[in-house]
């Protein structure tokens, strides 16, 4: 079975992203690609949950969505001077933008619901139905295999291939 | 990576998806190894990896909410409509199951989805979401819903259906809807309009939400309307028999038979118009068109006509308005212009 402190210390941090982080990455993302920065919005926003899941801990973070914008612009910073050219007004545009913080995070929370809904609708039926069957009502992957007269090795990819939606696609529909 | 705004498909993101799926069947001792070894390859693996269990949580909540959650995400879903529609097909289609039964030993969301489920009476089932159908102006949607019932959606109206294991509930936001519901005593049939619930268990009836009260029109067996939480009825309703409620007043209507079927006539994308009035006339027709029909001359309007039409044919009604009772007719920018 997975190795206990590890796994506690992750789902600590994983149900805190889950509520503090995930809801904002769409407008993370919305805010780079506005701010017209020479950066990557996938590479800042990777690189930011490399750092938040390099924490000890998140108790002294009280904001999630501030920290989530500071950190990303202290990672676009370092990208920037780090690049072979430097535009000189992009620097100071860093400097100057303004972290739109003022947005309710219930809307936020909303759509991050929404939005993994969405993806999950998206994925084919048997695909959903061992996603569901597995995550929602706690089949095993054997009883999910059983009562869907398929392989555990089908499960598992199937599984996979959910959790895939999820990950590649979640928040990718920025300009809706 | 990503370029021009498409998001690529991240590997980093795919493996981490693959650990999830892994994870979730139990890791034997040298995948656990495994795992660690990937995680402390790259401080991207680790952040990939716990934003990808952060989503698989926040999938299962999604599927769980709170009943206050779940009234703001169809508030937020509606006010996506378009936009979802356009993009990703509608939103009843996002919504597909409609039900998700809640089962033994749910892995996270367990705790959460009882209480909900405890707490709306829902007994071991869950709502998944609830599924809204909307028309525009001029469609008319006929609709099978999870349930066996058959709900005809008429033009501008737009309802939200949320089938529970006890209950069969459908929100009327506006417009007007037939149902023909499928027989099962033990989940009631309940249309909602306002404060009204109109409640059947086997019969077909219609319900259409007026600006101040609604008309309930049934076509089949019987149906009881509720108003607020009162439990004697409002109203019982037969077969044939129209209930208009408006503001106050309240009638109930003896129509029969074929005075209900004339009603129910936009079903099959036609209307009656059984001597009703120009200006009621052109109201009709016009909330299935943009082009619109309007009647200018006070005398004209009150003028009455009779036949069967198409509802989506405003320039043949408007001819035959013109007709029987001799107006001159125009069509001017607006639509179709009526006038002595």
């Amino acid at each position: 079975m997975q190795s206990p402190d590890i796994d506690d210390q992750s789902e600590a941090l994983a149900e805190w992203v889950c509520h503090e982080i995930l809801p904002h990455e769409r407008d993370l993302r919305r805010w780079i690609e506005r701010s017209r920065l020479p950066v990557d919005a996938d590479d800042i926003i990777q690189e930011a949950y490399a750092r938040i899941a390099a924490l000890g801990s998140v108790g002294h973070i009280e904001n999630g969505r501030a920290y989530l914008f500071a950190t990303a612009r202290s990672i676009s910073l370092q990208y920037l001077r780090r690049s072979q050219v430097v535009r000189m007004e992009s620097l100071s545009d860093l400097s100057t933008i303004q972290i739109e913080d003022s947005q309710p995070t219930q809307e936020a929370v909303f759509w991050s619901k929404h939005e993994v809904r969405r993806l999950l609708t998206a994925l084919p039926e048997r695909c959903r139905r061992i996603f569901l069957l597995c995550r929602l009502e706690g089949y095993t992957h054997k009883e999910a295999a059983e009562s869907l007269n398929v392989s555990e090795d089908v499960v598992q990819k199937q599984l996979a291939r959910a959790m895939k939606a999820l990950t590649t696609g979640f928040g990718c529909e920025t300009d809706v | 990576m990503s370029k021009a705004g498409m998001h690529a498909e991240n590997a980093i993101d795919v493996i981490a998806a693959q650990w999830t799926a892994r994870r979730a069947r139990g890791l034997t001792a040298s995948e656990s190894a495994e795992l660690e070894a990937w995680r402390a390859a790259d401080p991207r693996h680790r952040g990939s990896y716990l934003r990808a269990l952060a989503l698989e949580r926040l999938a299962v909540q999604s599927l769980a909410p709170s009943a206050e959650e779940q009234a703001k995400a169809q508030r937020f879903a509606g006010q996506q409509d378009q936009s979802l529609s356009e993009r990703a097909g509608s939103y009843e289609t996002q919504a597909a199951a409609a039900l998700v039964r809640f089962g033994r030993r749910s892995v996270i969301g367990g705790a959460i989805a009882a209480s909900v489920a405890a707490g709306l009476g829902l007994g071991s089932y869950i709502y998944l979401s609830a599924q809204r159908y909307a028309t525009e102006v001029g469609e008319i949607r006929s609709i099978v819903l999870d349930d066996g019932s058959n709900a005809v959606v008429n033009t501008g109206s737009a309802i939200t259906v949320s089938l529970g294991e006890d209950r069969r509930l459908v929100e009327l936001e506006k417009g007007e809807a037939w149902f023909d519901v499928a027989q099962d005593a033990s989940r009631p049939f309940e249309v909602r309009y306002g404060d009204f619930r109109v409640r059947a268990t086997g019969t077909a009836f219609q319900v259409a939400g007026t600006q101040r009260g609604l008309e309930v029109l049934v076509t089949e067996g019987s149906v009881v309307v509720l108003k607020g939480n009162e439990s004697t009825p409002f109203a019982r309703l037969r077969a044939g028999e129209k209930l208009t409620v408006e503001g106050k007043a309240t009638n109930l209507e003896v129509l029969g038979a074929g005075r209900v079927e004339e009603k129910l006539a936009w079903r099959q994308g036609m209307v009656v118009l059984d001597g009703m009035t120009l200006a009621e006339a052109a109201g009709a027709l016009n909330r299935y068109n943009k082009l619109q029909i309007s009647v200018v001359s006070p005398e004209l309007a009150r003028r009455r006509i009779f036949g069967t039409f198409r509802v989506n044919d405003p320039v043949s009604v408007a001819k035959a308005m013109a007709i029987a009772t001799d107006a001159q007719m125009e069509r001017g920018d607006s639509g179709i212009v009526l006038h002595d």
